[in-house]
């Protein structure tokens, strides 16, 4: 089972650091969880970081949707730290990178 | 989850074969055909996360590079997603978007009772992944009702849309894809090395 996602909430944002592949409901229920975290903290600016991440499929792009969509509901935003790797080509294949801006 | 997690789910994932396991890079460099087959029913519920040890060899003889192997990991992934939820469980993707008074969406809700329905839930997916110099070729097929399958997959026209991209994923990485058997397997092809383009 994949550990809780570290969160961390620094001024109006909450950060999530994703530390394993969004391919899986196992890492999705993960995402959920911290996900939840912040946002019943009241955060409605939340980052994920993907560093650590190799793969996203189709599971974890539903998962990261939900996100953006609970924050897009009350005016929030949802961003990620700068994307690398294949995660950064699949963002770009699904045009996500549209979507989601890039917290520098 | 990799090959050596796949085999502890000894009921619902089963390697029926695999052949030519090269455990050195030295043997890796001098890598031969190979075919692997595994079995998957949905109780496998992360079988989504499935990656084949032959990517990883063939990463290691350098025949393909990591960003290829993530990718044809993510193929692997996504059809055998398709397999499993929309094939052998029967669930079509619209369902996602229809919410109940409980704040559920009909696709969990009925992924939940067909997991818990022998009838759905002991439907078997299969993987095939066969490597011949020059060629890599992955099917996946399901115990499900076929369908009839787009000519050509495009993205969801609503970026928000919680489904629809498997197939272009799929598209965007391999030489060849194709349905057969009333759309219950798909046939996907890589060109691999020099021939790759």
């Amino acid at each position: 089972m994949a550990e809780d996602f570290a969160t961390e909430i620094k001024g109006d944002k909450g950060y999530i650091k994703v530390n394993s592949d969004l391919d899986s409901e196992t890492s999705g229920e993960a995402l959920r969880r911290a996900f939840n975290q912040v946002f019943d903290q009241g955060k409605r600016t939340v980052v994920l970081d993907l560093t650590d991440v190799q793969i996203i499929n189709s599971y974890g792009i539903g998962k990261v949707l939900m996100c953006y969509k609970r924050l897009k509901a009350e005016n929030g935003c949802l961003m990620v730290k700068p994307l690398q790797g294949f995660v950064k080509e699949t963002f770009e294949l699904l045009m996500l990178d549209k979507l989601l801006p890039v917290e520098n | 989850m990799n090959e050596s997690m796949a085999t502890e789910h000894t009921a619902p994932t089963t390697i029926i074969t695999e052949c030519g396991s090269s455990s050195s890079d030295r043997e890796a460099l001098y890598l031969n055909s190979e075919t692997s087959e595994y079995e998957f029913t949905a109780e496998c519920i992360d079988a989504a996360a499935f990656c084949p040890a032959i990517l990883e060899r063939l990463e290691r003889a350098a025949l393909i590079d990591t960003r290829e192997r993530l990718a044809l990991t993510l193929v692997i992934q996504e059809a055998l997603a398709n397999a499993i939820e929309h094939g052998n469980l029967e669930l079509e993707s619209k369902w996602r978007e229809e919410i109940d008074k409980n704040g559920e969406d009909k696709f969990s809700k009925l992924k939940r009772e067909r997991l818990a329905d022998e009838r759905y839930s002991q439907r078997v997916a299969r993987a095939r992944v066969a490597y011949i110099p020059g060629r890599l070729e992955i099917v996946i097929t399901d115990e499900g009702k076929g369908f009839k399958p787009q000519i050509k997959a495009c993205l969801p026209k609503d970026h928000l849309q919680p489904s629809g991209r498997g197939l272009a994923l799929i598209e965007s990485t391999m030489n060849e894809v194709r349905f057969e058997q009333g759309g219950r397997s798909i046939v996907m092809v890589k060109h691999i090395g020099k021939q790759s383009d």
